[in-house]
Formats: C-alpha cells, structure tokens, sequence
C-alpha cells in the first residue's frame, strides 16, 4: 500500500502544468480519490506527479465546470441527470475530494460522471503546449481507463447540457458500490447512454432512435438491452446486464418524459 | 439452537469460574469479619460492614488475621462444565457447554427489476439463560445479526473453473455495511440453565447462524423454491426468470 518513487512536481499555473506534462512520462494529480489507491496498489507507476490543485480559474462553474470543481460543488449544477448522478458517485467524503476533470479524465467504466457527460453529448476542453481543443463526449471515451486525450493534454474544463428532460439510473449490490449497470438519457437529441456494462459507456443509437419516434418506454428499454455487447463475471450474467440495461433505460425515459411535461 | 461462542467460554464456563471465585473471597472476608467483631462467620453481612477496611486489613495487618488465614485477598477457582469432557477414544468433543435458543422471524421483498433483496422486517428472540449484561448480549446479536445478513445477501469465496480465486480483495469478497443492514427487532427469554453456575448460556454468533437460514427460507417463501446462497440480485432474478 505504498506508491512506487515518483516526483512530486506542484505546477502553480495552467502553463506550468503544460510544461511539466510536455517532459513526459506524468500523470495529473487533482482530488487523487481514485489515481493515488491506484499508485499505493501500484497498478499505476508514474515518474512525475503534476498537482493541479493549487492552480487558478479551473475551480469554477460558468457556463463551463472547471477540471477542479468537486463533485460535491457540482451538485449546484443545473443539469438533472447530475443532480441524478451524483449520490452515486462514491461516497460522501470522495466527493468531498474527487474533482469532476478528475472523473472524465480517469474514465472508470463504471464511471457515473463519463456516462452523464456521453449521454447529455457534452464535452471536454483540454490543453497542452501544442494548444487547445474542446473534444465532443462521442470521441472522449477510448477504452478501460482510456481517453483519447494525449498524454501531454491537460483537461481544463468540460459542458454538460442542461435541457430538463433528462435523467440518469443505476443499479447496485450494495450502496455505496460500483454499479452493475447504469442508464441516462435526454430528450434533446434524444440521446440515450448506458455504463459499467462495456469497457467504456456507450450509446443506444438505435433505443434512441426508437425515442425520437415516439416508441414507449418499455420498447426503447428493449431495444437498448438488445443492441448492447455486454459481458459476464462473478457478479451476474450478460443476460442479467442485458435485462437490467432494459429496467434502467425504460425508468430514465420514464423520468425524463415526466421532468419535461 | 446456538450453542453459542465455542463451548460457551464466557458467560457459561469463564463466568462461572468467577462466580466461585468471588464466593471464595467472600468466605474469607466473613472469617475476617468474624475475627474482629467477635462473631460467628454465618452472622456476617457483608454488605452491612466496611469492606474497604476489611480487605485493607487481610493486606496490612497479618497478625491480626484469624487463625488458618493467608495474607491476601486472591483465589483461583475453576469450573468444569459437566458438558465438556476430555476428548473420547475416536477424539471427539462437544462443540457446546449449554445450548441456547433463537427463534427468528424475517419479511423480505425481492425487486423483480433488478433481483435486489430489502428486509423489510426483521425479529430474533434469544433464550440465553440469565442474562449477565444485557447491553454485551445485545452487541453480540446485533454483531451476529450483521454477519449474518452479509453471509446471507453478499459474502462468497468464488472460484474460476481454472482454480483462480474471483474474490481476491474486498473489492471482489463484498462487505455488507451500516447502509444495508437494517435494525432488527430484538427480544429475550431467560431460562436459567440448570447447568451453569448463573444459569447463563452461550449467546454470541448465534444471530450469525440463524439468519442466513431465516432469510432464505423468506425467499423460498416468496418464490416457491430454494435459491442457494448468497441471495445476490442476479441469483434472484435469475431464480424468477
């Protein structure tokens, strides 16, 4: 439970922490909730610890929520699938800590936040000494723990939709725990989303389709369970997964149907 | 029927052997007292007379002592469950001093959306004999009772068909916490054992046996066949497919 060596570099600017990411080889320490049980399990052995914490202007909810706004602050987020969100999102005292660039940025699979920001279709700003680009939610997420940002891009802040018509579900064993399978959706689009059933939250092009054209809750759910590639392990069956994408998918089109009228 | 913490090792045999060893004392204390009021021991009340000075005096004044009496107050005194003999020829052993008695009712609701299992009440009446603390014997039903629920919903060592273990780490091996362990409605009867010096029984990890069972056979109850434990969602849904 102790980190291999690394060095611990406290950049005091976005232009500081582009330089130090630039050298290579680093990872971005913000709220640490998740990257620093990593480090002390070592299944991540960074040569250089960036923290960002001390650094100005990402802490802020505009239009925009800064990499270092914490998940607890962002519950004055106006967006309902968030606000759905968010109890979900560790516990009391990670939130306390864990940031929401933090979250996108470590794209846990099972994630609440990635899949949120899929399925609202927002998007993140990120920056590195080559410039800036804001990346669509669609291309953010590549894989376990994977975004497409490069190694040397920082995540500077990220959108999140806030049409009333949305709403996000999930189901657990135990509270507090990862989800078995977790849905959200909003009507604007619509865009339907599902996480912790694949290596990354994916979309339900064809659920949402089905939700443009006036299909019922109940279908829509169907559709989603069908079109998903899920996965088996110790805890439940990919039929399981398929029957519980089903359940969440239909309660969250409920939810939003109902926030939106 | 819970037999209890292995062979009942506190409050049937250990506080059974203080028992004796307090009495021990006391006789001492009375020939004591006896000594110095100028009276017989059977007319000491202990509780009527100094017993700060008294046990000062069996330290402090040795001479004073009656005859036949050690400086000191200290005693051993031992306590051999009639329930406990020593191993028999093929190297067996009762597993219990005394036996005590659970009864426990439990009302679950399963989600058919997702298989997830709510208590939705639960009751586990005790009859442990006299109870020696009745705040230590609800800890130990409670603690059971939590056991007993993790056991029951959660808590599997799993392994791969190639032999490898799926729940190497806490991460795997789920933990029940506060957050799913409901208060259970708690109840005594006290029926004094006629086998132990304070008519105590064993209670601790009794709630630990007993609800596992309790809360299966509520789901056998409600889906009309047994499921195996633990009662995960996916088991359940599964179970009402």
């Amino acid at each position: 439970v102790k980190p291999a060596p690394f060095r611990y570099e406290r950049a005091g600017s976005v232009e500081h922490a582009l330089d130090l990411l630039a050298a290579g080889d680093a990872k971005v320490l913000a709220g640490g909730q998740s990257l620093v049980p990593l480090m002390n399990m070592r299944r991540v052995r960074p040569a250089v610890l960036v923290d960002i914490t001390r650094v100005d202007g990402l802490s802020a909810i505009t239009g925009e929520v800064g990499a270092l706004v914490t998940q607890t602050d962002f519950e004055a987020h106006a967006a309902p699938a968030v606000a759905d969100c968010l109890p979900y999102t560790g516990h009391l005292a990670t939130r306390n800590r864990g940031t929401v660039g933090g979250s996108i940025a470590h794209a846990d699979p099972r994630g609440e936040l990635p899949l949120v920001l899929l399925a609202l279709g927002g998007s993140a700003t990120v920056a590195s000494r080559r410039g800036r680009r804001t990346i669509p939610a669609d291309d953010l997420f590549a894989g376990p723990y994977r975004t497409t940002l490069a190694p040397d891009e920082l995540l500077l802040s990220t959108t999140w939709p806030e049409s009333p018509g949305q709403a996000f579900a999930e189901i657990a064993q135990r509270h507090g725990d990862y989800t078995l399978a977790a849905a959200a959706c909003t009507l604007d689009g619509p865009r339907i989303a599902v996480g912790a059933v694949a290596d990354r939250p994916l979309l339900c092009p064809a659920a949402a389709a089905a939700l443009g054209d006036g299909a019922a809750p109940a279908s829509v759910g169907r559709l989603a369970g069908e079109e998903i590639e899920t996965f088996a392990d110790l805890h439940g069956s990919a039929a399981y997964r398929r029957h519980l994408i089903g359940v969440l998918v239909e309660r969250v089109v409920e939810t939003a149907w109902s926030r939106s009228s | 029927v819970a037999s209890g913490n292995y062979s009942s090792r506190f409050s049937g045999v250990g506080a059974g052997a203080v028992l004796k060893a307090a009495e021990a004392l006391a006789d001492k204390l009375r020939a004591i007292a006896a000594a110095q009021l100028g009276c017989e021991r059977e007319e000491v009340d202990l509780g009527e007379v100094s017993l700060r000075r008294l046990a000062g005096s069996a330290h402090w004044d040795p001479h004073g002592l009656p005859e036949g009496v050690d400086p000191g107050l200290h005693a051993t005194a031992y306590f051999p469950s009639p329930h406990l003999p020593p191993p028999d020829d093929q190297d067996r052993i009762p597993a219990s001093g005394e036996n005590g008695f659970v009864v426990d009712v439990a009302v679950v609701e399963v989600d058919r959306d997702s298989g997830r299992l709510t208590i939705l009440d639960y009751a586990t009446v005790h009859d442990a004999g006299r109870l020696l603390n009745p705040r230590t014997a609800d800890g130990q039903v409670l603690g059971g009772f939590a056991h007993g629920v993790g056991a029951a919903l959660q808590e599997r060592i799993a392994y791969g068909p190639d032999g490898a273990l799926l729940t190497p780490t806490l991460k795997e091996y789920l933990l029940t916490t506060p957050l799913d362990i409901p208060a259970p409605r708690r109840g005594h009867r006290e029926t004094p054992s006629p086998y132990t010096p304070l008519g105590a029984k064993g209670l601790g990890e009794g709630t630990t046996m007993s609800v596992p069972a309790a809360l299966h056979n509520a789901v056998f109850d409600a889906l009309g066949k047994p499921v195996g434990l633990p009662l995960t969602p996916a088991r359940l849904w599964e179970a009402m497919r």
